[in-house]
Formats: structure tokens, sequence, C-alpha cells
């Protein structure tokens, strides 16, 4: 240990600025005090070389003190020692003497500061670095304790008291935002997958739970905790709606949501096209109304050229969008009896004319099909209308209608169970019990009716027809009703048809009660007759 | 690049103080001194406070860890508001879209504030180095992510970037 070392070790105290003093040199210092060679005991001596040679006793004895702790590599308890020693000194020189305590205070804390010694502390730069459990720390012992008291710095206090406040809001309101898009995520999912009547009714159930367009209302928890479906959402089941060709609730939630300027802004870019033709739609709807009204079920051949021809010069009208005009020359054209050559032309034309309309055109090409005894052209397009929406029934009902009437009925029976199936898995929140095979999928239960039907299974007829009859009532539904439960023995059900009948001046065919009779087989009746409210 | 590094802390203040003070806590926590506690300096170790590195091994990665996570997880929890009802809904309600702006901006500042100082992140590699090999592979991805994030930040990348999200945010 060489005397830098020793030093360093010793000088344990708080003012390390004080490198050397004017009254004690340090050559003087370093040969000092010895009690024996200054004050030897036979002499007598005054109080002020006393207290001196008692200080340099003192002196001397905490540098050999240290010297023994630094040798026994005990630096944790040295420097307490030190600590309590110069204490000591300074108590001493201050109760016996005033007059010379500081020149022997600043002898004893004379020390030499050495800022690259990385065995001190690199805060004060003259004790020891702490070490404890063989671990070296950054600071001694003092310095440690002392920074141990840091408080915290308040500003941070106060940020973090005011970050915990909004982690908190943040948490509640990314609950609410992921609940929120875990409903949208549904709906998208459910497009994604082709299932539109689904995700139809899922945008639908989070636009009928969200507080609407809160864009200008007062601050409200609502605005903030409540189903916020946003902007995204709307854009997507606009086009759901517009893909379905459910064109009034299209053109309710266009209204409900939109002005007229909303289409301007770049992010509604992409509905613009819809609610151009939803808006081109109604406008020659409005001013074709007063000509395809006063039509009551079929047309002669002359009334639908008129009505054609009149359609044909509105087209002049630059206000009119001229492939709405032609959607409703189709319309006139499907009222002529036998008129499926001029319905396929004017599909032929709206296809040309507007492709991308597909709900104009696709399922009116599968029906026309169907009524001309094309059923491959039927089902050809009943696929195409069932690769963009599976849960589109009308087009499963043609095509389950196709296979029937080429007599293919457990081919059709399959594909009537396969569209079940579907309807059942049918996303709906609805409240009111019915199920939505049911709701949806009336149409395949009446083409069910009529397979299990025409195969003699009646208890499964009875059981399809009543689920047909439940989900819409419809003159056909309400026929066959009638006729499977009278076949079946229930003449109630039967006369409840009769009595609803007669509410609208009808009857029930004839041809109905050829079946009931047994006159005549189901298969008789309904493909081999192709009776006009089959058709 | 010191100045501009200045800047980002100054501009990201709410961040910078919170990541100051899980520093503090985590001083305290391990009984380790504090030199300075003083957050917005105007030199590199603005944003940090000074204070004794621990000793011990996993103390010291975890010390250089903790208060980057708990600052990470409270940006991203401040985060996920305005990415739902702005980027992926996009709410139109104004409530809602002024308070996702807010949350946004301090969502920045505490992403912008998550990794340690370069001093620190030395000292946690160091520490890491010296793990067994099961724990190396089990923290490698969080050390390393934590020592190039110190650098990032350090080089004000982390503040672009977070900035650049929330222009996407906002403006997609």
């Amino acid at each position: 240990m060489d005397d830098q070392e020793n030093k360093n070790v010793f000088d344990g105290n708080d003012e390390p600025e004080k490198t050397e003093s004017p009254e004690a040199p340090a050559e003087e210092k370093e040969a000092s005090p010895v009690p024996e060679e200054t004050a030897p005991e036979s002499e007598p001596l005054d109080d002020k070389s006393l207290i001196e040679s008692q200080l340099d006793d003192l002196v001397s004895q905490l540098k050999a003190k240290n010297e023994e702790w630094i040798l026994k590599n005990d630096i944790q308890d040295w420097s307490g020692l030190v600590d309590d020693s110069r204490q000591d000194a300074e108590d001493f020189v201050l109760n016996e003497s005033s007059d010379i305590s500081e020149e022997k205070i600043e002898q004893i804390e004379v020390m030499e500061i050495d800022e690259d010694d990385e065995r001190l502390c690199s805060i004060c730069h003259r004790r020891l670095k702490l070490e404890k459990d063989g671990v070296t720390y950054e600071y001694c012992k003092r310095c440690r304790n002392e920074l141990l008291e840091t408080s915290y710095n308040w500003k941070s206090v106060v940020t973090f008291i005011l970050s915990c406040v909004v982690f908190v809001f943040a948490v509640a309101l990314s609950a609410v935002a992921i609940i929120n898009s875990l409903g949208v995520s549904k709906a998208a999912s459910l497009t994604e997958q082709k299932k539109l009547v689904s995700a139809s009714n899922a945008y639908s159930t989070l636009l009928a739970s969200s507080s609407g367009d809160s864009s200008y209302a007062p601050l409200s928890l609502k605005d903030f905790f409540g189903v916020n479906p946003g902007e995204n959402t709307i854009r997507d089941y606009v086009k759901v709606l517009f893909q379905r060709g459910d064109l009034s609730t299209l053109k309710t939630v266009l209204d409900t949501y939109y002005s007229e300027d909303d289409f301007e802004k770049p992010q509604n870019s992409d509905i613009k096209p819809i609610s151009d033709a939803v808006k081109g739609l109604y406008d020659v709807g409005n001013r074709a109304t007063s000509i395809v009204a006063a039509f009551q079920g079929t047309i002669t051949k002359d009334e639908a050229d008129n009505a054609i021809a009149e359609l044909e010069k509105m087209k002049d009208d630059e206000s009119l969008d001229p492939i709405y005009l032609t959607y409703y020359q189709y319309y006139v054209t499907t009222m002529l009896q036998d008129g499926f050559d001029l319905q396929l032309e004017y599909l032929e034309k709206l296809k040309e004319e507007a492709p991308q309309l597909k709900i104009f055109y696709i399922s009116s090409f599968a029906s026309t099909y169907l009524y001309m005894g094309d059923y491959e052209k039927c089902i050809e397009y009943c696929d195409l209308a069932l690769k963009d929406d599976v849960e589109d029934f009308t087009s499963w009902r043609l095509k389950i209608r196709a296979l029937s009437r080429q007599k293919k009925y457990d081919e059709a029976l399959a594909l009537s169970q396969e569209a079940l199936s579907l309807a059942k898995d049918i996303y709906t929140d609805s409240s009111d019990g019915s199920s939505p095979d049911v709701t949806y999928g009336h149409p395949v239960y009446l083409e069910q009716a009529i397979i299990y039907g025409i195969k003699g299974d009646m208890k499964k007829a009875q059981d399809a027809i009543d689920k047909a009859y439940q989900g819409q009532l419809t003159l056909d539904s309400a026929y066959l009703y009638a006729m499977i439960n009278k076949k079946n023995g229930n003449d109630e059900a039967y006369d409840e048809v009769v009595n609803m009948l007669a509410q609208y001046e009808m009857t029930i065919p004839a041809i109905c009660d050829e079946y009931i009779s047994g006159a005549k087989t189901l298969e008789e009746v309904l493909i081999d007759g192709k009776v006009a409210w089959y058709e | 690049m010191t100045a501009l590094y200045v800047i980002t802390k100054y501009l990201t203040f709410p961040g910078a103080f919170l990541r100051c003070f899980w520093e503090q806590f985590m001083c305290k926590l391990n009984k380790l001194p504090i030199e300075n506690n003083k957050c917005l300096q105007t030199n590199e170790m603005c944003g940090h406070i000074e204070h004794e590195m621990s000793p011990g091994k996993a103390k010291g990665f975890f010390f250089t860890f903790i208060p980057g996570l708990l600052t990470f997880v409270m940006g991203v929890v401040c985060l996920i508001p305005p990415l739902v009802d702005l980027f992926i809904l996009d709410v139109s309600s104004t409530p809602v879209r002024s308070v996702c702006y807010v949350l946004l901006y301090l969502a920045v500042s505490m992403l912008t504030n998550i990794f340690p100082s370069v001093e620190d992140a030395m000292v946690m590699w160091e520490n890491y180095l010296e793990f067994g090999t099961g724990l190396r592979a089990l923290f490698f991805l969080g050390a390393i992510i934590m020592k190039i994030g110190a650098f990032c930040e350090k080089y004000t990348v982390t503040f672009w970037t977070n900035l650049a999200i929330a222009a996407l945010i906002i403006f997609l």
C-alpha cells in the first residue's frame, strides 16, 4: 500500500477543496505529529501546546488506525470509524480552545483528490467506494446514504398520477373500442365468407345499438362508452346491402347517415357509385311509376310495347340514368305472358350496359331461364348468385326447383338440406324467438315440402310446409299448407287458409282439390301441371 | 444530434417524466442511490435520471427492462382507443375523436420514452451476457430490443417512427 493510498483513505471528510493549508504546508504535515517527538512527556506544556499535542496525537492515531483498517480490508467499518474519529477531534478542539480549532481541523482534513482513481467514490472522490458482499458500489457509504434519501422528482410524480388517471380511462375506452371492433370484425368476417344476410344482420345490430350520429351532440359518457360503429362500419354495411340488393334498407341507411356533401369526401369515394345507383334507380322509379303502376297482373303485348316506348322516350332526359330505365323496361316485360325472349333481351342489355350491377340481372336471368325450362342455364346463374352470397335463399330455391323440374328429387333434397343448414347458422339477434332458418330459409322449406310430398313422406312434408307458411305468407305457401294439411287430415289448418283467402275474396284453386281428392299426385299438379301460382 | 434528442424529449415530456418516475421507482425499490433526479436536462441524460448501476446480474437486467416495459404498457393502452376508433372504425363523434387525439399524443410520448439510456443499455447487455443459456434464450428478444432501442432513441429514430404511425392512424 503506497503513500497516496494511505492519504486518500485517511482523508475521510466533507471538504475536498482544501487540498492544503497555509498554516500547515504539505511537507510539514507529512512529517508531523508524532507525540513523542513534538511533546516529550518530561517537559511541561502550556494549555495551547497541550491541546496541539493532543490533536497531533489524535491525528497520528487516526493515521495508524486507517492503515490498520486498510490492511484488514474492512472498508465499510473504516468509513464509519473515520467519521466518528473526526467528530471526536472536532469536539475535542472546540471544547478545549476555539482559537486553534480551525487550524487543527484543517490539518486533519488535508487530503489530495484524484478523480481518476476508480477506487474512489464518484461523487466525493475522497472515500473509497463501498464494498459489500463482494460487490463494489459506485459511491462511498456516506454518499450512498445521502443519495438514497433523494426524493422523487415532483414533476414525474405528478405525471405518474395523471398518467394513472389517463391509464384507467384509456383501459375503459380500450375495452369499449375492442368490443366495438369485435362486433365490426365479426360482420367483416361474415362479409368475407360471403354470408351477406348474416353480415347485414351484424351491421344492423351494431348500428341499432349505437348512439347514432353524435358529431355535434353535447358531451356525455355514452359518447365514450357507448357503441360507436364508425364511418368505416357504415360504409361496409352500405356495400353489403348493395351486394344483397336490399335497396330499401340501403336507401334508409344512406338517408340516415349521409348528406349529399358527404359523398364528395375522399373517404366515401367507394360508396359514391352505390349512392348514385340508388339515387338513379329511385329517380327513375318516381317517374316510371306513373307508367307501370297502371298495370295489374299480366299485360298484353301492345300494352307492354307502349310502356317500353314511353320509357325509351324518357332516356332523352339527361337527369335520368338510362340503365335504370332499361331495368324498368325489363320489369314491364316480366308482366307479359310468355315474354321470356323479350325479358332475356333486356337482361342482356342490362348486363352489357352495367355489368357491375349484378343485383339487377343475375337472379332475373336465373328465374327467366327456369320459366323458359332451360334448367341448366338457370342453375348456372343461381351458382353465380350464390358465389357472391351463399345466403341468397331465393337462388337456393330456384336451383332446387330447377332440379325438381328435372325430377332429380334426391339431388334437390340434398341441396335443400345444405341450404337449410346454412340458414340455421345465420347470425341474428332476433329477440322474437323465431329461428333464422324459418325467417330466411322459408323458400327452401317450401321446395322441401313439395319434394317430400312427391316422395310420399307426408310427415316431413308437413313439418317443412309448416315452417314455410310460418316464415312467409304467400299464395304458394298458403295453398300448399292447405293441401298438405288436408291430405294429412288436419281440416282445421285447411279451413284457416280458406277463411284467410276469403278475406281477400279468393278461394283455393280447383287443382289443389284434385290433389286432395287423390285425382292427381303432387308431381302432376306442381311439376307436370305448371300451375301459375307456383310458377 | 444531442440537441435533436433533447428537443424530442421536451416534445414528449409526459412520457419522459413517466419514464423518469419508473426509473426512480426502480431505484427506490432496489435501494439504489439517485445522483440526479432532474428529468428534463439539456444533455444526453435528458429523459433519464442519473443513478448507481444495479450490482446484481438479474436485478441489473430487470432494472433496465422494467421501466421501459411499464411505460410501453401504458403507451399501448393509450394507443388502443385511437387505433380502433380513428383507424379501424373511423368514429365520427367529435368528443370521442378529440379524446383519441389526446390519447394518441400521450401514446406517442410514452412510446418514444420506452428505451433506456445507452449507458444503462450497455450495462444491461453485459448483465444479459452473463446469464445462463436458458435465460439468455428467454430474454434474447427483450435484451436485443432494449439495446437497439436505446441507440434508436438516442438518434431520435423512435420519435419519428411513432410520429409516422400517428400520422397513419389519423390520415389513413
